[in-house]
């Protein structure tokens, strides 16, 4: 199995400080697809359903950062609902990077799940979307940026296993 | 020592003796231990006169104060006189006698003073309670005895004032209303007796009347008259109407010589049905003596009779028997001191109960007096004026009232007999004159009537059939039946359908008729249900004689659409030289052929399309055309209908089939009222059609908004557009939304180029959920007008599509 170590600035964290809530620590695997997700404090790992182990430190991501292409993670309440939030890590391809106009776009490996928030009781199961053909797009002037993933998207539900 | 005042002397002597020691020493001759302490004296208070005796109030019952307790003798002790030999046991000594020899010496001692001193106490607290008691007793008494008598004489003085105030008030009432009483009475006994007396009398002076008047002459007279007009009435409408209806019937039985038809438009051919002149849309033209003699135990003793006189020879002895004196003193003055208090307290008290009366009595008690006077006199005045008052209200009535009955009555018979008379007479009167003319007139009507109706009837008889034979001289052709015939013969009464008549005319004469002289009309009765194309003519040929003749394709009319499904009224008449020969009433029912309606629900979705199904059913007799055109027309500007023209075969009688159009809406709103119409066109016209006004509710799963847009698409520059999209309805989880941004609608399309990728994404949204993003624009030059479009998938589906129009010289447009 191709193990592809990569040293992500990512993580699932949901607090500031960078930290996985304790609710999601353990592992967790998608039957359909055989993948394997670890998340332990600070730090997550997946193995992808082709052989690939993504390993990531949460560190929490800013727009000039994203403009640069640089990978990491990016949470954001939910703007009606404060208890959850949106959690992706984002490995921009910097080779595909384009501007025009103060419009910058640029494809990327995207994971995406919601999280509930300081969930302290253990979380048996949650969901998460992963391309690798997904876009990031970013407004400069009004530094507001968007990005997902293509129709083809894989949607891994994970239960918990420890 | 005396009883009366001898507790005064005693006191006074007790009290000398106490204060002169050298008096007692002389008295008693005995060796004292030490100096005699003086007592205190007593609290009692000061003996006042008896001639002008001070009030005791009553109030709590006095505690007897105990005399002071002396200062205590004090005794000495025995002394131990050492022996000369200090170191011999020292020796017993036997008290016992001295010991009792104490106790008895100072028992009686002790009793003395107790027998002095509860005397004087016993007599004095005696007396002051007993005084305080009496007091209160005999006030108490006194009270009520002065207040009961005042009772009594108020009560007395009272009932005196009642029955006299009673009486008077009693009589003056009792006048008025008997008289009031009695007028009345005497009016209603003279009214009564009148009217029996008088009614009879003048209703026989009535009926006496009314027989010597003309009554029966005028009965008589009246009767004949209306029994002649009532005959020839009858005559003329029971047999002048048969005569003339047996003529007729006759006339119509005559055997008919000629059966013809013949078409008021024999060499046209029927018209080809034309497409109404009117607008595709019919736009639509709601939360207490206790116990007397207490128990007193004096206190302590004052010890004036102290006085241990005996001697011993032993110290020990001189002790013992010292102390048991004293005890036994003290025991001798406890045990007489209450003996002999109690008895002197009763003494003492049952004197002081006396005067302590005599000073009550002698108090005044008039205020008690007078309250019992009034509350007497109260109660006796209203007791004797009630009874006063009725007793003399009753006898006054009596003796007013049959006076006064007696002088109504004797004024008021006359008058009463004398409009009694009147009324009685009139109504005899009346009564009997009607009764009177009433039989002559029925006799005389009756009588008349048998006597001319059968000349009225064989004169009415000839007349109407004289009249009726006229009448078809006049009038020799008459229109019998009118029917609507159509031109496109397939069983249904079409809207722009050529409407003709049929007529039935019947030419009851020996000779042809002239057709010019006879014109066929047809008017609408309903308003705006019909155009008359042809709503009057004259015949175009003849009828023969004795004919019955069916004209057909006469006159002509079209149902207009606003009479489908409704029935029209209309009116066809005939004249032949200008009199009506008939008039007949039709009714048309209009319907096209093809019936169209709505199949099912009709939903929108904002920017995507929907199905629009129409039902057709061919509710003719015959085939359609072989081709068959619908087309749909609405607001263009809230739903498109990229197709608004469909083709469909021909259907056969009965037929139904659904037909689809693809309707995209354009609005923001969550429903639209939108104007429907479906013609359906064939073989030249207008064969069904269905015009109607629906809320339609707009459903999507997504609904874009543009918020914001900086730049204009007119304009070169880059312009951005802002976005929000909300998941109104899709429950897909997980899945990430796909943008497509393109423009249209103008003539250069190389003109833009939306800056980014061709397809945008965005992340999930759940349901609820909304998103914002920016779309940016290069417009390389200025143009007229442009649609930017934008096309969102969720799932690899499109959701929504949501249009920009700009146009340079108008505002900016939103189309979704």
């Amino acid at each position: 199995m191709k193990k592809t170590v990569v040293t992500l600035l990512i993580g699932l964290a949901l607090s500031a400080c960078g930290k996985v809530p304790k609710g999601y620590n353990g592992k967790f695997a998608d039957a359909a697809t055989g993948a394997k997700l670890t998340l332990e404090g600070s730090q997550g790992s997946l193995v992808t359903t082709d052989g690939r182990t993504l390993e990531a430190k949460a560190k929490a991501l800013d727009f000039e950062a994203l403009v640069k292409g640089e990978p990491g993670i990016y949470l954001r309440a939910l703007a009606d609902d404060e208890k959850k939030s949106e959690v992706f890590w984002i490995f921009p391809k910097q080779e595909t990077r384009k501007q025009e106009f103060d419009f910058v776009w640029v494809e990327a490996e995207v994971l995406y799940s919601r999280f509930t928030a300081e969930k302290d009781e253990k979380v048996q199961q949650f969901k998460m979307i992963h391309c690798t053909d997904g876009m990031i797009l970013l407004d400069l002037p009004s530094r507001s940026w968007n990005g997902g993933c293509p129709d083809t998207a894989l949607e891994y539900d994970f239960v918990r296993r420890e | 020592m005396k009883r009366k005042n001898g507790a005064l002397v005693v006191l006074i002597s007790i009290t000398s003796t106490v204060l002169n020691p050298a008096l007692a020493d002389s008295v008693s001759g005995t060796i004292r231990p030490g100096p005699r302490p003086q007592p205190t004296a007593t609290a009692s208070p000061s003996p006042t006169p008896t001639a002008a005796p001070a009030p005791i109030r009553p109030g709590p019952r006095p505690t007897p104060t105990a005399t002071a307790t002396p200062a205590p003798i004090p005794t000495t002790e025995p002394t131990v006189i050492p022996t000369a030999d200090p170191g011999t046991e020292p020796v017993t000594v036997d008290t016992s006698t001295a010991t009792q020899e104490g106790e008895a010496d100072g028992r009686e001692d002790g009793a003395q003073e107790g027998r002095e001193r509860g005397a004087q106490d016993g007599l004095l607290e005696g007396e002051r309670e007993g005084r305080r008691d009496g007091f209160e007793r005999c006030a108490q008494e006194e009270r009520q005895r002065n207040y009961d008598t005042g009772y009594a004489e108020g009560y007395r003085s009272g009932q005196y004032d009642g029955q006299r105030e009673g009486s008077e008030r009693g009589e003056a009432d009792g006048g008025a209303q008997g008289q009031i009483d009695g007028h009345h009475d005497g009016l209603a006994r003279a009214d009564r007796d009148a009217d029996r007396d008088a009614s009879p009398v003048g209703r026989a002076r009535g009926i006496e009347e009314a027989d010597r008047s003309d009554a029966t002459d005028r009965g008589t007279r009246d009767g004949a008259v209306a029994g002649d007009r009532q005959a020839r009435e009858r005559a003329i409408e029971i047999d002048y109407a048969r005569a003339r209806e047996e003529l007729r019937n006759e006339r119509f039985a005559e055997p008919i010589r000629f059966q013809d038809e013949f078409s008021q438009r024999s060499s046209k051919a029927a018209p080809k049905a034309t497409s109404l002149l009117k607008s595709l849309f019919q736009l639509s033209s709601r939360g207490d003596f206790t116990n007397i003699t207490p128990e007193r135990d004096g206190g302590s003793a004052d010890f004036r009779y102290f006085n241990p006189s005996r001697n011993y020879s032993t110290p020990e002895e001189n002790g013992a028997y010292l102390q048991a004196y004293r005890s036994g003193y003290l025991n001798g003055f406890r045990i007489e001191y209450a003996s002999t208090f109690r008895f002197t307290y009763r003494e003492g008290h049952e004197e002081g109960a006396k005067r302590g009366c005599q000073d009550a009595r002698r108090r005044d008690y008039r205020e008690h007096f007078n309250r019992g006077f009034e509350v007497g006199r109260l109660d006796g005045y209203r007791q004797a004026y009630d009874r006063a008052y009725e007793e003399a209200r009753r006898s006054e009535y009596n003796r007013a009232f049959p006076r006064a009955s007696e002088l109504a009555y004797r004024d008021a018979y006359q008058p009463a007999y004398d409009r009694h008379f009147e009324e009685s007479r009139a109504q005899g009167y009346r009564e009997r004159v009607s009764e009177l003319y009433g039989a002559a007139f029925e006799r005389s009507r009756q009588a008349t009537f048998e006597a001319r109706y059968p000349g009225y009837a064989v004169q009415e008889t000839e007349r109407g059939r004289k009249d009726e034979a006229r009448d078809f001289v006049e009038r020799p052709v008459r229109l019998l039946a009118a029917e609507v015939l159509e031109t496109i013969d397939n069983g249904l009464m079409e809207p722009g359908e050529a409407l003709r008549l049929r007529l039935t005319l019947r030419n009851f004469a020996n000779q042809a008729i002239n057709g010019k002289d006879l014109r066929i009309k047809i008017e609408a009765l309903d308003l705006g249900s019909a155009v008359i194309t042809e709503g009057e003519a004259v015949l175009v040929r003849n009828l023969r004689e004795q004919s019955s003749t069916a004209v057909t394709n006469a006159l002509e009319f079209r149902m207009n659409e606003s009479a489908v499904r409704r029935a029209s009224r209309f009116r066809v008449t005939a004249q032949y030289q200008g009199r009506g020969i008939g008039e007949l009433s039709l009714e048309v029912n209009t319907r096209f052929q093809v019936e169209v309606a709505l199949a099912g629900e009709l939903t929108v979705k904002d920017g995507l399309p929907t199905t629009l199904k129409i039902r057709l059913t061919n509710q003719s007799l015959r085939a359609t055309d072989a081709a068959l055109k619908l087309r749909l027309a609405t607001d263009s500007g809230q739903l498109e209908v990229p197709h608004p023209e469909q083709l469909t075969g021909g259907m056969e009688p009965g037929e139904s089939r659904e037909i689809e159009f693809t309707v995209i809406g354009r609005t923001a709103q969550d429903s639209i009222r939108i104007p429907l119409a479906v013609s359906v066109n064939g073989a030249g016209r207008r064969v069904g059609l269905l015009d109607a006004t629906d809320e339609v509710p707009v459903v999507n799963d997504y609904r874009v908004t543009l918020t914001g847009a900086a730049g204009r698409l007119t304009e070169a520059g880059v312009a951005r557009m802002t976005y929000r999209v909300r998941n109104l309805g899709s429950r897909l989880l997980y899945k990430g939304l796909q943008l497509r941004i393109t423009v249209k609608n103008t003539a250069n399309t190389e003109n833009f180029a939306v800056i980014g990728p061709a397809t945008q994404y965005l992340m999930p949204l759940e349901k609820g959920e909304q998103a914002t993003f920016l779309v940016p624009v290069l417009v390389k030059a200025a143009n007229e007008s442009c649609t930017l479009e934008l096309e969102l998938q969720e799932d690899g589906h499109t959701v929504a599509i949501h249009q920009v129009n700009f146009q340079k010289t108008l505002n900016l447009s939103e189309r979704i």
